[in-house]
Formats: C-alpha cells, sequence, structure tokens
C-alpha cells in the first residue's frame, strides 16, 4: 500500500473515519526516522487535514508505532497535532518504550516529539509521568519538563495519562494503594509534608509507600524494589546509560528513605528497572529520612551526596554529612566519611573524626 | 707455568663442588586462596558482612611441627577521597600439631591443634560493617621461631 493509494481511495475527501498509514521504508535495516527522510511525506499529508484513528507501522524492529485518536497535519506538513498518542519504540536488546500522551506534536520527518497536557511513558518496570516531554531521538532519551515523577514498581499496562496540568487523584502507579489517612508522620519532621510540597498532591505519592510497618516488609510484594522520584522542574532520562537527572528541588522515595533535595539530584543504577543497585548524587541542600521502624528520628544532611544503596544497606557519603538521630548529632569531619544504614535502622559510621553534639547516654527520670 | 694453571683449575673445580654441596636451608612458603564462606568457591570481590575462608596452604608444613606459630592477617582499603587506608587485622596464634604421616612427631600440642594433619591453614574472617567499598589488600603472614616468616597477599573488592 503507498500514500497514492490511500489518497486515491480518499478521493478530495480529506476527513475519514478510519485512516492507517503504511511508512515504506527500504529494508536495510535503517531507522523509522532515516525511511521518512527518504520517503517525502507529501502529497498526502497537506496542511488542515485531520486523520482520525491514525496509525503509522514500523517495518523494522528499531522503529517507532504509533497511533492517535487524532492527528491534524502542520504547517509544514511533517508536522502533526496528535491527541491520544500511543506510541511504542523498540531498540535492540532492549525493552520496548511506551508513551502515551493526550495532547502531542510528533515531527513525521524527524521523530521528535513534544508531548503536552499530560503524558505517561513506560520501560520495564519503570513508569514515567509528567506534564511535558520532549523527545528528539529514538535513542529512549527525553526531557520532561514541569511535575515530573518516576516509578519503579513492577511493570504494568499504561493507564490513560492524567492531565497534569489539574489537579488529579487519576494515579498510573501500580503501587499498594493506602490512603493519606492511613499514613503516620513522624513528629516534628514529617517528611511525608515535604514531599507533599513537592508532589503537591498526596494521594500521587502515598499510595506507593506504606509508611509503617517493618522494615523490608513495608512494600507489598509488587513494589518491593520500588523508588518514586519527584521533581517540579522536570528532569532528564537517559534510559540507554539507565540515567536520571532531576531539576531541584527533588524528591526521592525510596524502600529505605525519604530524601529531599534543594538542588538537583542525579541517580543511575545497575539493571535499573531490576534489582536496583542505585547510586544518587547531590549538590544542594539535601536531607533523608530512614523509614526503619523505631528510627523516625534517624536523618542524614549534606550540603553534596553521594549516595550508593544497595537492597538491604545504604551508604551516604560527601558533604561532609551529618547524621542525627534521637537528640544526637555526629558531623563527620572529611568529605570521604559515610554512614550506612542497615536493616531494622542500625547505623554504622567510617571511621574518621566525628564531631558529636547531644549525649549519647539516656538517663532515666 | 702449565703447573700453575693446572692448580687454579682445579681449585676452582673443588670451590664449585663444594658450593653445589652445601645443603640449602629450607622455609616456609605456599600460597593463599581466599574462598567465600557460604559457597566455598574461591571470590575476588565480597560483601561487606560476609564471611571469608582463607586457606593457606604451606610447602614445608613439616617445619612448623610442634613451633608455636603466629598467622596475622589485614585487610586494607582506602576510601575514595582519602589519603589514609581502613583495615582491619586479626592475629591467632598457635602450637603445630601435625600428624606424622605429615611430617611431624606425635601430638603434644596443648594449644589450638590449628595445624593438625593437613597441608593447610583455614581462617574464617568476617569483613565488617565499617570497611570501605572499592579495591582492598588482603595479607596473611605465618611465622614460626627459627622457622622464619612469609607473607601472601590477594587484592580483593569489596561491596555493599
Amino acid at each position: 500500500m503507498s500514500y497514492r493509494l490511500a489518497k486515491e481511495s480518499l478521493g478530495q475527501n480529506w476527513r475519514m473515519a478510519l485512516c492507517v498509514v503504511w511508512v515504506l521504508c527500504g529494508t536495510n535495516g535503517s531507522d523509522a526516522s532515516e525511511c521518512i527522510k527518504k520517503e517525502p511525506i507529501a502529497p498526502i499529508f497537506q496542511p488542515g487535514l485531520v486523520f482520525y484513528n491514525f496509525r503509522v507501522l514500523p517495518s523494522t524492529l528499531k522503529a517507532q508505532d504509533f497511533t492517535a485518536a487524532k492527528a491534524e497535519v502542520q504547517n509544514p506538513p511533517n508536522l502533526l497535532r496528535i491527541t491520544d498518542l500511543n506510541l511504542a519504540e523498540r531498540a535492540q536488546n532492549l525493552k520496548p518504550f511506551k508513551l502515551r500522551a493526550n495532547k502531542a506534536v510528533y515531527d513525521l520527518e524527524s521523530g521528535v516529539i513534544q508531548a503536552s497536557d499530560g503524558f505517561l511513558a513506560n520501560r520495564g518496570a519503570l513508569s514515567f509521568e509528567g506534564c511535558e516531554l520532549w523527545k528528539e531521538t529514538q535513542n529512549l532519551i527525553f526531557d520532561a519538563i514541569g511535575h515530573f515523577e518516576i516509578q519503579l514498581a513492577k511493570s504494568t499496562p499504561l493507564a490513560a495519562p492524567p492531565n497534569r496540568t489539574r489537579s488529579s487523584n487519576l494515579s498510573p502507579f501500580y503501587f499498594e494503594h493506602l490512603t493519606p489517612l492511613g499514613a503516620k508522620l513522624p513528629h516534628p519532621m514529617a517528611p511525608l509534608e515535604l514531599v507533599q510540597n513537592f508532589a503537591q498532591d498526596l494521594s500521587s505519592f502515598a499510595k506507593c509507600w506504606r509508611w509503617t510497618g517493618a522494615w523490608g516488609l513495608s512494600m507489598c510484594e509488587n513494589s518491593k524494589n520500588a523508588i518514586a522520584l519527584i521533581s517540579k522542574d522536570g528532569g532528564h532520562v537517559d534510559l540507554h546509560r539507565n540515567h536520571v537527572q532531576l531539576a531541584g528541588p527533588a524528591a526521592i522515595i525510596h524502600r529505605q528513605f525519604i530524601l529531599i533535595s534543594t538542588g538537583e539530584v542525579q541517580i543511575s543504577q545497575e539493571g535499573l528497572a531490576d534489582e536496583n543497585f542505585m547510586k544518587l548524587s547531590s549538590q544542594g541542600e539535601i536531607q533523608a529520612w530512614m523509614h526503619a521502624p523505631g528510627s523516625d528520628e534517624l536523618w542524614i544532611r549534606s550540603n553534596q551526596f553521594d549516595c550508593v544503596s544497595d537492597p538491604q544497606i545504604i551508604q551516604f557519603m560527601g558533604g561532609p554529612i551529618m547524621v542525627g538521630s534521637r537528640g544526637v548529632v555526629m558531623s563527620a569531619t572529611e568529605d570521604w566519611q559515610y554512614a550506612r544504614v542497615f536493616p531494622g535502622g542500625r547505623i554504622v559510621l567510617s571511621p574518621g573524626n566525628w564531631n558529636t553534639t547531644g549525649s549519647l547516654i539516656q538517663r532515666s527520670q | 707455568m702449565r703447573k700453575k694453571t693446572l692448580i687454579t683449575v682445579l681449585l676452582v673445580a673443588a670451590s664449585c663442588s663444594l658450593s653445589h654441596g652445601a645443603p640449602k636451608k629450607p622455609t616456609i612458603g605456599g600460597r593463599l586462596q581466599v574462598l567465600s564462606a557460604v559457597t566455598g568457591r574461591e571470590v575476588s570481590q565480597a560483601r561487606i558482612g560476609s564471611q571469608l575462608k582463607l586457606i593457606f596452604s604451606e610447602t614445608n608444613l613439616h617445619l612448623l611441627a610442634n613451633q608455636n606459630v603466629t598467622i596475622n592477617y589485614v585487610l586494607s582499603a582506602t576510601p575514595e577521597g582519602s589519603k589514609t587506608p581502613i583495615s582491619f587485622s586479626g592475629k591467632i596464634t598457635c602450637k603445630a600439631t601435625l600428624l606424622p604421616s605429615d611430617g611431624g612427631a606425635a601430638a603434644t600440642s596443648n594449644g589450638i591443634a590449628f595445624l593438625k594433619g593437613t597441608q593447610s591453614d583455614e581462617l574464617i574472617v568476617s569483613i565488617p560493617e565499617y570497611m570501605p567499598t572499592g579495591n582492598a589488600t588482603l595479607t596473611v603472614s605465618v611465622a614460626a621461631p627459627g622457622v622464619g616468616t612469609v607473607a601472601l597477599s590477594k587484592t580483593m573488592k569489596i561491596t555493599l
């Protein structure tokens, strides 16, 4: 099937109820954007033309496959204004990247996508949700603009993207559903409230975290390795390198801690979507609170942070760091010194000098 | 002139035969193996808190028979950004008791029967939770009075 055939079948009626467009590509293994460059967009794509149930099918494994409820050809005609975009990209040896957006502009020539009014993306166990997205290549790299959330949990089919420009209770997350009322706020730090300031919608993150409960058992099985990253001002995601950059201020809800940073946060993960060994670094005022039961007052603060986490142990380093626990504050004197938090909230400090304020001995009344 | 040359050759030959005939003093030596205490497999990296099994195999075990043997081990690593290494060490002293089949006399030890009956000594060592991650050096030395000291090292990676 070709564009000419499609055009003939359409006649002069540019508005159609169903349109399937096959993007004809060479068989040399090149990606879809290259194919599109070789195959001129014209003549079927005329400014003002509207397609309903629009679909572009790939002819190679690397190409993009997308559908849209409505696609309106812009001027220049390589730009499509799309409503209800569903896009799937497949790269070699990688799980497919899926994107849904309420509204988007798609460039048929370059493959650039600008999603607006809410988007959902997904690859493997990673889900992304945000207001706006800018994606230039097929290399699984994109920039998010505005409110941006990342969730690591068990893979789930994409739900309809919520309209992030308005407050919405609709959540795509596949986390255990908890009501905010069930969350126990530790006093006086109330990190949940701090995260709420970033998330601007308590329901969107309270669902992913059971605040009370035993260490390591606090999550449901599906979200055992769960992590949620929240930024008010977007971020940069490189799924090839398993690297995420969040613009500050940012909040991170981890299985073992909640972290708030005023500055940019960078996260890289070995096996980002599976067994997680996470490296996290940040510049700015940072504070992390441990989730361990009975250690609500355990916090770690710094203005420059390197954090390494495996499923059991988390190590904070940099700054130098300060560790606070039950009225005692221990300050490292050198940048390399670290604190490790083990299951149950047990903390081990590195060798080196630590300045201590407060009393470690609790006198009985 | 010919006589002088002959005498010189004989002297050199005699000195050579003397030096070749001198018995070489045996020394202790061997090799070090680092195994996971759980799997028993040789490892080049280990997690903090995990246990390692160190096996030191002597080549001249009979030299240690009925000797008071000291075994030292040191695991040392320098944290990234620091110039000071962090280490932990341990020391074990024991009296070696060897079976006659291993070159020892009858067992007379009143100490730890550490070297009993085998050609290797095993230590179980736990990596402390405060140790820095990264490259570390493990050194095990074995010493006995009158026999000498041998030290062996292995590099390994410590992870969380």
